[in-house]
């Protein structure tokens, strides 16, 4: 009778004997779990990083993606979704990879530039054709009769983002008050028609299902929707204040680790900081932190005030009063509120 | 066709509702209404717009803004059932997997890491003595079992099984963790079955007859201790994991252990302690040669050696160190009873090298099976005396054996476990289960040495025992039994009596739940 352990066994040893230097390519691949409007983006630099990889290496690498709301993502890595790399909105969600399973290594913002974030972005509006209802900026949206389109900040890292930048922007012209910043989220999210689970979700509700008078939304998805959508039907509104959007991204070691993955996908972040993924960051929208490449998309960003996360005191601060459970976003949404 | 679609978007929309903590039926009643009211002015518009003269093609048609607001809101209201139906579709992919039929009741979480399997067993038992002038054994109806465990496992390969027994002495019979992340080395620790008797380690409710034979009670019955042990397949095929002291799945199993030692037929009670220091090692194999070969007919054969070894030094007047009685398999009358000496000697104790050796074999063919098993426990009892007597130190060397073969006769693949029948019962649809008719011979010799310091008229150095049993599944949970036996003894009487115990002849029954 034949037994596998040994059978196993003797190939391992006949193997480790054998083996030479490898001198096919190999086929590897990578799984990015993503926010929910990079899809575009991802799409065009994967295309880009597996010819990169090929030239270099000869190997050819193949990046698959997972996209939905940064919370979602986060907690479907957390359950055992093996993602070589994550590629998020905020860093909390990142964080928790290392809070809660050690999946990554605590420092692992301090890997990359920048803390990570190899692009920048902002929270703006999308209105309908002509502006009917003036909306110029955060004040606009808390009158009563606009419909307001955001997804749902329990599960989309874009949706928190668009919380403070309103928050922020009541703060400010509130003399800080926290209670004032209160009511205006309050009122701005009894305007919203829909909380869709992500970004994407509803830029479809918006645009087309053709809900809502104005879309609060990335501003790389803004200028997605004209694109898509057409300029003659929408139009994108930047307000006089927003929040720098600092979207991070790392390596899971762990599951990298395990796939032997390691190498490519810490090569498949890096390359966003090259001036080819700059510039395919710039094409979509997204600010490059590159000041070179920067400067040659300067006139796509319209010029806003830009308040920064630290602000208010960092993203885990921000999670723990805001969107945690019994939070101030729980105080202020829900049924009959 | 409109009040369909109120319904369906009001219904929905209480659905959704049901998910939200503080929705109430009156929200749900505002919503419905205003939903109505919406839909029955849309409605009045429709009427209206239907009556106006189609413009020509020149015009462009005006939309009537009120047409627009309630045609956006209809929309929002749709789009949020969708956004709804996402989330509780999402939701609904984590909860927890329930299974509640003939697989048995368990819970798991969605990726199957985590099980938990509640278990149950109940045996109810019948015995009826003839030819019992003497009253050696009452007539009796008694409860054998009442259990109700758990089993399962956390973190995919970290099994357990917590499971006591409220009709016995000994109430927790098995509390064990199995680490088995290989299928190859497996870590069981804690109260289990030594893997020693082939017949012990058959699951308690899936035996042949009533009660095990003779072997079964050279060996220990539960004991505390660590176990690794493993299996392999052959080439080709998967080895599974099976957690547990029993592998009867894979081509080739091995376990090796270090217990207390418990003594024969011994269980220490769940909150004893050992006062042994030396602990007895336990080794056993056990292969299906012909397993995936293609002869059918040996596939189901399985043979193995098992063995331990130990050598307790218990004192005399440790209770620990007594043996336990050995009684007849199904009347379970005492025919050896150490606490029963002769004149001038106290109970014995186990004090010296202990060994066992248990070759053991089945077949399975089709509606066929059969069992046999053969044990020899070599120990050193000790005993004092007073000082005219003889040794109190004897070597005893006991043998049993035992062969049973059965028979599904309704068809059904006879198995090491239970049988399953192809239609359960229900008499009325003409489906009557299954019916397994059974025999076996068994015999266990005491070492005459034993009879030094045991009074041999009290006790028996022999026991033969021929049984007859039918078993009646009437589905993969319940079952009746009725066994017939008949043991001669060797010894166990007075010359005045005859010198050997009373045959003894028993007719019992079990109705046994398990699932």
């Amino acid at each position: 009778m034949k037994i596998k352990l040994r059978q196993l066994l003797v190939a391992g040893v006949f193997a480790a004997l054998t083996a030479a230097p490898a001198v096919n390519a190999a086929d590897i691949k990578l799984l990015n779990v993503s926010y929910d409007p990079t899809r575009e983006f991802y799409k065009e630099y994967n295309e880009a990083f597996s010819k990169y990889w090929k030239a270099k290496t000869g190997d050819n690498v193949t990046i698959n993606q997972s996209h939905g709301g940064g919370g979602k993502q986060a907690r479907a890595v957390l359950d055992g979704l093996e993602a070589d790399v994550v590629t998020l909105a905020i860093a909390f969600d990142i964080d928790q990879l290392y809070q809660k399973r050690k999946l990554i290594p605590e420092d692992w913002q301090s890997q990359l530039p920048n803390n990570s974030s190899p692009y920048t972005s902002t929270i703006v509006y999308v209105v309908r054709k002509g502006n009917p209802l003036g909306i110029k900026d955060w004040n606009d949206l808390v009158k009563p009769g606009v419909s307001v389109i955001t997804p749902n900040p329990k599960t989309s890292g874009g949706a928190r983002w668009n919380y403070v930048a309103a928050w922020a922007y009541a703060l400010k012209h509130n003399n800080n008050s926290e209670q004032a910043a209160t009511e205006f989220v309050s009122k701005l999210f009894k305007n919203t028609a829909v909380l869709d689970t992500g970004a994407r979700g509803s830029t479809t509700t918006f645009a087309e299902r053709e809900i809502g008078d104005v879309l609060i939304t990335w501003e790389n998805e803004a200028y997605l929707v004209l694109k898509e959508f057409g300029a003659d039907k929408y139009e994108v509104v930047t307000p006089s204040f927003s929040v720098l959007t600092e979207p991070p991204v790392t390596v899971v070691e762990d599951v990298a680790r395990k796939h032997g993955t390691l190498e490519v996908a810490t090569e498949y972040l890096k390359y966003l900081y090259s001036k080819e993924g700059q510039e395919i960051i710039g094409k979509n929208y997204y600010r490059p932190s590159d000041s070179e490449v920067a400067a040659k998309f300067d006139k796509q960003f319209p010029k806003l005030e830009l308040f920064k996360i630290d602000q208010l005191g960092g993203w885990n601060e921000v999670q723990k009063k805001h969107f945690a459970d019994g939070g101030v976003f729980d105080q202020i949404y829900g049924p009959g509120k | 066709m409109k009040h369909l679609r109120y319904k369906t978007l009001a219904g929905a929309i209480q659905l959704a509702l049901l998910g939200i903590p503080n929705a109430n039926a009156a929200d749900v009643d505002a919503l419905e209404r205003r939903i109505h009211e919406l839909e029955s002015r849309l409605e009045k518009f429709e009427k209206a717009t239907a009556a106006v003269p189609a413009p020509t093609a020149a015009a462009a048609p005006a939309i009537n803004p009120e047409v627009q607001k309630l045609t956006r809101k209809v929309n929002t209201l749709e789009r949020k059932l969708e956004v709804q139906d996402e989330v509780t579709a999402s939701n609904f992919t984590k909860l927890p997997k329930f299974d509640v039929g003939t697989n048995g009741f368990r819970i798991s979480s969605q990726d199957g890491q985590h099980e938990v399997r509640i278990r149950g067993a109940v045996q109810t038992d019948a015995r009826f003595f003839s030819e019992d002038s003497n009253h050696k054994a009452f007539d009796r109806f008694e409860t054998k079992q009442a259990r109700i465990w758990l089993e399962g496992k956390v973190f995919k390969d970290i099994y357990y099984k917590i499971m006591p027994d409220f009709a016995a002495t000994n109430i927790l019979p098995d509390a064990y963790l199995d680490y088995a992340y290989l299928p190859e080395a497996s870590l069981l620790v804690g109260k289990f079955k030594p893997s020693l008797s082939l017949e012990r380690l058959q699951g308690d409710a899936d035996g042949t007859f009533l009660e095990r034979a003779f072997p079964t009670y050279l060996a220990s019955n539960r004991d505390v201790g660590i176990q690794l042990h493993g299996a392999f397949s052959k080439s080709g095929f998967t080895t599974e994991v099976v957690p547990g002291p029993i592998d009867a799945r894979n081509t080739f199993t091995y376990q090796v252990g270090v217990m207390n030692g418990t003594g024969d037929d011994g269980s220490l009670d769940k909150d004893a302690k050992d006062t042994n220091d030396n602990k007895e090692f336990v080794g056993r194999l056990f292969a299906h040669p012909f397993q995936h070969t293609g002869y059918s007919w040996l596939e189901g054969l399985g043979i193995g050696f098992a063995g331990t070894v130990g050598d307790p030094n218990y004192s005399v007047g440790d209770a620990n160190g007594q043996l336990k009685p050995q009684q007849t398999p199904i009347g379970r009358t005492t025919y050896l009873n150490y606490a029963n000496t002769r004149t001038g000697y106290v109970q014995p104790v186990s004090n010296g090298e202990h060994y066992r050796i248990y070759p053991q074999a089945y077949w399975y063919g089709g509606p066929f099976g059969v069992m046999a098993e053969y044990a020899a426990s070599s120990q050193t009892l000790v005993s004092t005396k007073t000082k005219d007597l003889p040794t109190g130190k004897i070597r005893q060397d006991n043998t049993s054996w035992q062969v049973l073969g059965s028979w599904v006769v309704t068809g059904e693949d006879n198995t090491f476990g239970a049988v399953k029948p192809i239609q359960n019962f229900s008499p009325l649809d003409g489906k009557w289960g299954a019916l397994q008719f059974a025999a076996r011979w068994t015999e266990m010799n005491i070492d005459n040495g034993t009879f030094k310091i045991i009074d041999p008229t009290l006790s028996a150095h022999h026991a033969t025992a021929w049984t007859l049993g039918a078993n009646w599944y009437l589905n993969s949970y319940a079952l009746i039994r009725a066994d017939y036996e008949q043991t001669s003894f060797d010894g166990g009487a007075t010359a005045k009596k005859g010198g050997d115990r009373p045959t003894e002849q028993v007719f019992a029954t079990r109705f046994q739940l398990s699932f």
